[in-house]
Order: structure tokens, then sequence, then C-alpha cells
């Protein structure tokens, strides 16, 4: 657990680098979550079944936004903290990453709470929460202190992992109305604009890249592969949209909490009955880079800012995750945190061009003084 | 350190594990059907049939027990029969639900409610409605080697591959909540000694309104989904000939503004002539034309009788207006209705007689 001590400013020795290509992983593995699980019926109920070219919208708009993203790094000589301190200064600078820690540590809580959820009311509606939490937050810490390489081998898993679930979505379709998908656009710009942030509410995770970049190995090869996750991650939240519009009917898919489950639920084998159980089972890795990755852009943010050691904010944050986590409790509450994370993730994401912004004008300002 | 780390992994072990108690098939009753009746004072009268799998040496018989019980909801049902059972209920096999046709002409909205609610019921599970008491259907045991469950389950599922629309649960609830759609589900009748499939029963919501009987089915397919199998048979120069489908399109069209739309389905079908009992004729290309425009007058007739049911009872079980609202950016589902009485829907059917079977 001492390697967390070694990575001292910005000169990450070359044996905690990662290569390029793994960059792709980071970023898809992080934008797919819970959120994948019931993000369908948000979309419908702003743009009816219109809402596919609402995920294409937004899909557009993360590439954008992921290129400004690189704009910023490369030439910001480190992370969002260098960034923010060689904008705003020591203070203001520090506390503003600190916010982005906040955020952080905020996604990391959605995703634990809200599989939770799902596995109490899908799978053991008794579950000892305070026992499955202290497994899940241990298992997190356990992963998280192994360092940044260990999370990307998390990530790699997990993607690996999610790609056997993509063919079930076969069952679905095989018993849909194919006719739903007509392309007869029947909402005006504003419903479908309004689907495309709530698609954007699910699509968050891009912004971890502002805390590892410095652990990228050569950054400026990673490019195309960022795009390349985040165009994979567009087209995967448009099938599975496009699967749900298929299987459900409009009214009804208004009234299914998740959508994805609830489709998982045809597949029938001989040998097992409810592929759900083992679609939620299978679905632990899916959120587990989700949640370690969150943990660990949040607790860098202190390490980077108070210069203090990565391993007691791990440990710090642990216990404060795991109380909350234990405590929350109900759809409601579920619902209004994911809301939350999803508005703050749109902030966020608005905040970038921001960025970018200020720091061109601030180079600017410098060069010629 | 490394200690540190196995000790992890190994508490991890344990603690994952074990966390359920585990149970065992014999140890549970697994209800597999569950029959609504309108029991006393506006009550429901809930039946069940548990599979036993004893340790009795009869392994032949597959022996049932009926459990009925009176409750206020079919939620209620389950705590009920639970006080009857001396082993845990679990229902998550459940396989059909039957409902008698008096409690189905009451409405279905809240049971709908409880079946799309319940995540351990399957999606693929099927739905029925009984032509008397489904108490009696279920208690009957029609078939010394299967269980009731098992036997209509593969009653209903035959007979999708053949005469009738699929159907299960989801089909139902997707028809359920969607605009411009109603659901239907398969009747059932109890004989003396067997169980058959009597007909489809058509909702409003969740309302039974109309039904009608087996021999219209074929059509109602027809115009429904394209499917490979079925029969239908035909009286034709004074003896009967049966079409034995084997691929059948339908397809659906819109045209004209949307307050005075024209709906056209086209069926086209292609069939063989395996049976003509009484055609005192050798098969010809001109006795096959002869037989395909008896085809086509007999569905012309049948089609435009179906389609005026729905009309008069303002159903649309075949999701006409579903299908216009994807078509159409300016469908009012309230618009809609008001027009669907006299809404101009054109059947073309065309059949296409193949072969004739092996003799001529």
């Amino acid at each position: 657990m001492n390697k967390l001590n070694n990575t001292q400013g910005l000169n990450i020795p070359e044996n905690y680098l990662v290569t390029p290509a793994y960059v792709f992983f980071l970023i898809h593995s992080m934008q797919v979550g819970v959120g994948i699980l019931g993000f369908e019926k948000y979309l419908v109920e702003k743009a009816g079944f219109d809402a596919w070219i609402s995920v294409l919208i937004a899909g557009g708009i993360l590439h954008i936004i992921l290129w400004m993203m690189y704009r910023l790094l490369q030439n910001g000589g480190g992370d969002i903290v260098q960034i923010h301190n060689s904008i705003f200064g020591k203070y203001i600078g520090g506390l503003l990453s600190l916010l982005f820690c906040a955020y952080y540590t905020l996604l990391a809580f959605t995703v634990i709470i809200t599989f939770i959820e799902v596995i109490k009311v899908w799978v053991f509606p008794g579950l000892q929460v305070w026992v499955f939490a202290f497994v899940l937050i241990w298992l997190v810490y356990y992963l998280v202190s192994g360092g940044f390489r260990v999370i990307t081998g998390i990530c790699l898993i997990s993607v690996i992992i999610g790609l056997p679930i993509l063919l079930l979505k076969f069952f679905p379709v095989e018993a849909g109305h194919t006719m739903n998908i007509y392309p007869m656009i029947s909402h005006d710009l504003t419903d479908i604009l309004g689907a495309t942030k709530q698609s954007i509410l699910s699509f968050i995770g891009l912004e971890f890249l502002l805390i590892y970049y410095p652990f990228i190995k050569q950054p400026e090869k990673s490019k195309k592969w960022a795009h390349f996750g985040i165009f994979y991650t567009t087209m995967l939240y448009l099938i599975s949209v496009l699967v749900t519009f298929v299987y459900y009917s409009e009214e009804q898919l208004k009234q299914v909490v998740w959508g994805t489950i609830s489709a998982w639920k045809i597949v029938e084998f001989p040998f097992i009955e409810r592929f759900e159980f083992v679609g939620i089972a299978m679905w632990l890795y899916v959120i587990l880079p989700n949640i370690c990755l969150g943990l660990w852009g949040a607790t860098r943010i202190p390490k980077r800012v108070f210069k203090i050691k990565q391993k007691y904010v791990v440990i710090t944050f642990c216990i404060a995750l795991y109380f909350p986590a234990v405590l929350l409790d109900g759809r409601p509450v579920i619902d209004m945190v994911n809301n939350l994370s999803g508005q703050l993730g749109t902030y966020v994401l608005m905040y970038i061009p921001v960025l970018l912004v200020l720091k061109m004008i601030s180079d600017k300002v410098r060069k010629r003084s | 350190m490394k200690i540190k780390k196995t000790f992890l992994i190994l508490l991890s072990v344990l603690l994952l594990t074990g966390c359920l108690p585990s149970k065992s098939v014999e140890e549970n009753a697994i209800v597999q059907i569950v029959g609504y009746d309108v029991g006393e004072d506006e009550r429901i009268q809930g039946t069940v049939s548990i599979p036993q799998y004893g340790k009795s040496e009869d392994k032949q018989a597959a022996s049932e027990l009926y459990l009925t019980v009176d409750a206020d909801s079919t939620k209620d049902v389950e705590v009920e029969i639970q006080k009857q059972s001396s082993k845990p209920i679990s229902i998550g096999k459940l396989a059909v639900t039957l409902y008698s046709k008096e409690l189905a002409e009451t409405d279905l909205g809240d049971i709908v409610d409880v079946l799309s609610r319940d995540p351990r019921l399957s999606r693929n599970m099927f739905l029925g409605i009984v032509e008397g008491s489904s108490r009696e259907l279920i208690e009957s045991g029609f078939t010394q080697d299967e269980t009731t469950s098992k036997h209509l389950q593969g009653l209903i599922e035959n007979n999708t591959r053949h005469n009738f629309p699929s159907t299960s649960l989801h089909d139902f609830l997707y028809a359920y909540y969607a605009e411009g759609m109603d659901p239907f589900l398969p009747m059932l009748k109890k004989r003396e000694s067997f169980v058959e499939l009597s007909g489809v029963a058509f909702f409003k919501k969740g309302m039974l309104v109309a039904e009608v009987p087996d021999t219209k089915i074929f059509t109602f397919k027809m115009l429904k989904e394209n499917f490979t199998r079925g029969m239908q048979d035909l009286p034709f120069e004074g003896g009967t000939i049966m079409m034995d489908n084997i691929g059948s399109k339908v397809d659906y069209n819109i045209s004209g503004p949307m307050d005075n739309p024209t709906f056209d389905i086209k069926i086209s079908l292609k069939a063989e002539v395996n049976e003509m009992a009484g055609v005192d004729r050798n098969a010809s290309p001109q006795l096959a034309k002869e037989m395909e425009d008896k085809f086509v007058e007999y569905f012309n007739k049948e089609t435009a009788e179906l389609i005026s049911l729905f009309k008069e009872k303002g159903i649309d079980p075949l999701g006409i207006g579903n299908f216009t609202k994807t078509r159409r950016k300016d469908f009012d589902l309230t618009k809609w209705q008001g027009h669907y009485a006299d809404l101009e829907v054109n059947v073309i059917v065309d059949v296409q007689i193949t072969e004739y079977g092996i003799f001529s």
C-alpha cells in the first residue's frame, strides 16, 4: 500500500503509468454504470419514442467536451488541481478542486446506493445492507489502495465481463414490435433537447480524465482512444434505447423503473429461468470501476491540495461513505440522490468550456506580462 | 502483508456466502397455477394447485394439492393460502394465471398492477380467461402424468404456434398500457374430461367486453401477425376443404389526412390444401383458383365482421391506433378514439394455394 506515496507532484514514475489504449476502457467503463439499467424511462417521459435522437445528440456533445478537456489538459501541465491553481491561485483554486472532490465522491456514493437498491428490490428484499455495504466498500478500498493501475485493470475486466450481457438484447427484440422505431419525429426540438439533457445525466463519467490524465503515458496518443470510448458508449446506449423501445409500449415504459433489467426477465434458458439474477450479479463488475475510480479520483484531490498521504484520505472516505450508504433507504431518496448527481454532472460538463476560456485568457495575459 | 490479504479474501468469502437460509424443493410449496373467481361479499376466491413431490413410491401420478381461499385482493390470496399451507409458498415458478369470465367482466385493472409490479413473476407467464369457474378447471386434474399447470401451459403454448396469436403476460401489459391498443387473452373452457381453448377474449383496458369463438381465431391471428402455421377449414361444393397455412404476412398502411384516414391491411397467405373431403373433382390449377377465390371471399367476410365488432365495442386489439401513432406526427388519442368507429379499414386478402398434398 506504499505505492500511493510515490506519486508526488506530476512527475509520476513510469511504472505507475498506463498505455494510451487503456483510456478507452477507463472512459467507457466509467460512463456505463447503474444509469444504463433504467435511463430509458426518463428519456421517454421527455421525448417519447423520438428519444433515440437525443442519445445521438448527447454523444456528439460529449465528443466536443472531450476535445475541450484535451485542449485544457495538453497545455495545462497536469491535472485539474494544477489548472485550477494556475488560473485561480492557490486558495480559490484549491476550493474549486475540493468541489470536484465532493462531486466525485457523490458519484461513487450514488452508484453504491443505487446498486444496493437494485439488489434489494430484485433479488434479496431482506438484504442486510450493513454487511453487504461493508464487504463492498472493503473490496473497493482494497482495489483503490492498489493504485491507479489496478483500477485500470478493473475497468478492463468490467468491459470484458459486460460484453456477453449485450448478446441478451436479442431476446427482447425477438419479442418486440419493430414498428415502434419508425423514424417519424413527432416531438419538437425542446422536447428532444430535454431528453438530451436526461441522456447526458447517464453519460457522465468522462470528467475523471481531468484527474487521471497525468497517469497516461504519451497522453496525446490517447486522444483517439478516448473518443473511441465515448463513441462506443453512445452506441451502447443507443442500442439499449432502441431495444427497450421495441420491447415496451410508450406508456408502459413510463411505468417501468428499470427498463433494462425488466427486459432481461424475458430471457429464459432451460437451466436458468430468471436471468435477471445472473445479470444483476454480473453487473457488480460493471459498477465496480465506477466506485473505484470515483473514490480514487475523489481522494487524489485532497492529496494533491493538502499534500497528505492518499491512504489516509481513502480510509476516511470509505468510512464516510459507509454510514450514509447503510442509512439511506427508499426509492424517493435514492431517486433524489441520482438526480442531484446527474444535475451536478451536467454543471461540471458545462464548467469545462468555461474553464477552457478562462485558461486561454490567463495564458494570454501571462504571455503579455 | 500477505497474511492480511489472505485474511481479507477469506473473510469476504465467509461473509458473502450463506447469507440466506437454503431451501430445498421438497420443503417449498411451489405454486405453478393460480385461478381467481368472484367470491362472496365482493371478495376474490383464489385457488392454487401445489404439486406434491413426496417420498411416495408411486412416481407415476403427479399428485397435487388444491387450496382455495377467499381474500380481499390478489396479494391477500397469497397471505390466506400461506395460512393453509404447511410449507412456505413460493410463486416464482407461476406459469399460468386464470380468471373467471365473471371476474374479468368487472375489472382486471388492480390485478394487472400486481402482475406488473412483482419482480418474482416471469414475463412469459400465460394469462387466461375461464368460461365458468376457474376453481373447477384447476381441480379437475386432466391428465395422469402431468400437473394441471404443465398441461395448461403446454396447451396455450402449443396453440400460439398454430391458430392462436402469441400471448404472454408481457404482451398483455404491452397492450394494456399502450395508447391505441387493447389487450386480448385466450378463453379456456372445461369439457367433460378435457379442457380446450375455446376462443379469444377482448378487453377494453382491464375489462372483458367481447369474445369470439375458436373458429374465428385464425382470421384474427392473420390480421394480427405474420405466422407460418395454423389451419382453417371451409365448406366447398358440398364438401370441406382444409387449408394448411405455410406463410402468412400482414402489412398495415395508413393514408389520407388524420381527420379522415384510410387504413389498409394487406394480407398475403400461402397455403396448401391437405384435405378435400367430399369434393368430387381432381386437383387442377382451375380448382385451386376457385378455392383461392372462395377463401378470399370467406376471409373478407370474416375480417369485416371482426373489425365491425371491434369498432362497435370501441376496442383495438390489432393496435391500429398504436400503429398510426408511430407513423403520424399529429396523432391525438382522444380525437382518434372519436373517429375510430367511422374509420375506413380495408382488408385486402390474397390467398395462394401452392400444393394439394401428395395424392391427386
